[in-house]
């Protein structure tokens, strides 16, 4: 049997030999001149060597002839980064989150998923409340109708205090941060925006996004680690208003102020304007009908005139090249020429 | 305080032998202050424009007095209106605007009166000296009440394109050469244009606005006007007040000596 086998396997190789022998060119023979060359020290660089083979010499195809590589699909459908796919959006707020990092789109990967999500886990395994992570792109924007309010009266009713977490990765400073009911009568709306701002803070020191999450999420676990103190020493966070409605109603405030004072003040203005106004047309009028006297001095007769002598000033506006400053002081005509 | 520590000095008639002090303080003041009106009381003649006294009856220089200015120009009609238009030079519509423009000055300046004269001239020398004549013989219709001493004759040489202003004694001491001159000037780059209207009025404009502001300061302090236009003193004649000064201290001396017992 074993040599029945040997045999096979010798007749294998040869067959596959002889197969290889057909398809290589012909190796270089040796001619005794090339013998004599090599006796003699001489290089043996023949043209065999470089002998193309048949089919290298065959003529390149026409330019005309060469088939481009495919374009592609005609229509490339592009994905706007502001939004955020219909089946993602489901996945995020179409029901309770299955952990407490929710990144159905992947754009962490299964290893900083994992890391960020035990976390996570440690968080809620020492505090009361839960700490819900959202993770989206940079750039994309939830939908106004996904409503924190709704999110915790459906999902998280029962889960007592929570915190939800909307995380833009590489934008830490678009984050939002969302409290359920019970913790926002503890904690106070600048409170909630010093935890945020914190949080920021510690993120944007970073340079890597997944590094930024990191140092979010621990400062915000922090910072809830306060709101669950306040939330258990029953305090009652003062009601602050929106800044926007306050300036509104500062401007309100300064406008009725105004109204207010120009309903009391306008009459006298009103008043003043009109002396004003009359006082100085008066003024003017006066001036106008005013007449002006001059002394009279005794003066005694000079070059023979009962009523004049001397002149005034003489001036010649026969041509532009004599301006009126050169002839400021008069000279005898005979000393002119 | 003088050198010496002296202020006061004793002078000696020896004619009537009598005696009187000098104080020097005033005495220096009153001097420069003669001097300075001797200065100022200088005038140019209307034909030669040289300078002449003030008192001069006639031009020591050319003879030029009010006499040689009558026969020069003996033809011309003395009666004048105060816009008198003779040489053509104002179409109608300038006319009426000079015209109210002159009626204007007149109504605010109710002493003086402003008179434009446009002739032609054969001799260059006839425009001062028409200004003068003109001044002193004219009668002016529109304002035969105002004396001519209170006016002001703008004369215009259409010919040769030259205009002179000349003014009464009445202004001698609110306008001199060089407001005369500023008025001209302002009104220089209109009549170089051939604006001959709104030169015109320009120079009625700076001219108001000049008296109204010498008019002011002459209502405020008079004397400073008045010195202007006194007349020189006498050269040799010492300061009035030191005299009767020295004199009314004689005087209370003997009335003095004549109350004691």
């Amino acid at each position: 049997m074993k040599s029945q086998c040997l045999f096979l396997a010798l007749l294998g190789c040869l067959a596959i030999g002889h197969a290889e022998e057909e398809e290589l060119p012909p190796l270089p023979r040796w001619s005794e001149e090339d013998a004599a060359r090599l006796l003699h020290g001489e290089e043996l660089i023949t043209d065999a060597l470089f002998q193309l083979s048949p089919e290298d010499e065959l003529a390149a195809p026409a330019l005309g002839v060469l088939e481009l590589p495919d374009l592609g699909p005609d229509n490339l459908e592009l994905i706007d980064p502001t939004q955020i796919a219909e089946e993602d959006l489901t996945k995020f707020f179409g029901q309770k989150p299955k952990s407490y990092l929710s990144d159905p789109q992947n754009l962490l990967t299964r290893q900083e998923y994992r890391d960020r999500l035990s976390f996570l886990k440690y968080h809620a395994s020492d505090s009361k409340v839960g700490f819900y992570v959202y993770v989206f792109d940079e750039k994309q924007i939830i939908p106004p109708i996904v409503r924190a309010e709704e999110l915790f009266s459906r999902y998280f009713a029962d889960d007592g205090p929570t915190v939800l977490l909307f995380y833009f990765m590489g934008n830490p400073k678009r984050s939002e941060i969302h409290l359920s009911a019970d913790l926002v009568r503890s904690v106070g709306k600048s409170e909630r925006n010093r935890a945020l701002q914190s949080s920021i803070n510690q993120a944007v020191v970073k340079s890597q996004s997944v590094d930024q999450l990191d140092g979010f999420c621990v400062q915000m676990s922090i910072r809830i680690y306060w709101m669950e103190k306040a939330l258990e020493a029953g305090l009652i966070a003062p009601i602050e208003e929106d800044k926007p409605t306050k300036v509104v109603n500062q401007n309100a405030e300064k406008i009725a102020a105004l109204h207010l004072w120009w309903m009391s003040w306008r009459i006298p203005l009103g008043v003043g304007f009109v002396v004003v106004l009359v006082g100085s047309v008066f003024t003017w009028w006066r001036r106008r009908r005013m007449t002006y006297v001059f002394p009279e001095f005794d003066v005694a007769p000079r070059l023979g005139g009962q009523h004049g002598a001397g002149i005034g000033a003489v001036i010649s506006y026969s041509s532009a090249r004599i301006p009126a400053a050169m002839q400021r002081e008069q000279v005898p005509d005979y000393s002119r020429r | 305080m003088p050198i010496g520590g002296k202020t006061k000095v004793t002078l000696i008639d020896l004619t009537s032998k009598e005696s009187f002090d000098l104080d020097l303080f005033p005495f220096i003041f009153d001097l420069v202050s003669k001097f300075e009106q001797a200065a100022e009381a200088v005038m140019k003649c209307p034909r030669c424009v040289q300078k002449i006294h003030r008192g001069a009856d006639t031009c020591p220089h050319c003879g030029f007095s009010l006499a040689l200015a009558d026969q020069e120009f003996v033809r011309h009609d003395p009666v004048v209106k105060c816009l008198s238009d003779r040489a053509g030079l104002l179409r109608r519509v300038e006319r009426d605007r000079v015209q109210k423009a002159i009626d204007q000055f007149c109504a605010r300046f109710p002493q003086l009166f402003f008179c434009v004269h446009t002739a032609v001239f054969p001799d260059p020398i006839q425009l001062r000296t028409f200004g003068f004549w003109l001044l002193n013989r004219g009668v002016f219709e529109e304002v035969s009440e105002r004396a001519n001493a209170a006016g002001i004759v703008l004369v215009i040489d259409v010919e040769r394109k030259a205009a002179g202003l000349t003014y009464g004694y009445h202004l001698d001491a609110y306008l001199d050469e060089s407001d005369t001159f500023e008025c001209m000037s302002r009104a220089h780059p209109h009549w170089l244009e051939g604006r001959h209207d709104d030169g015109i009025i320009t120079l009625l404009k700076v001219l108001e606005k000049i008296l109204l502001r010498t008019s002011r300061q002459a209502q405020r302090d008079p004397e400073k006007f008045a010195k202007k236009v006194i007349a020189s003193p006498r050269v040799g004649a010492l300061p009035d007040h030191n005299r009767t000064d020295s004199m009314a201290k004689e005087s209370e001396e003997v009335s003095d000596r004549e109350v004691e017992p």
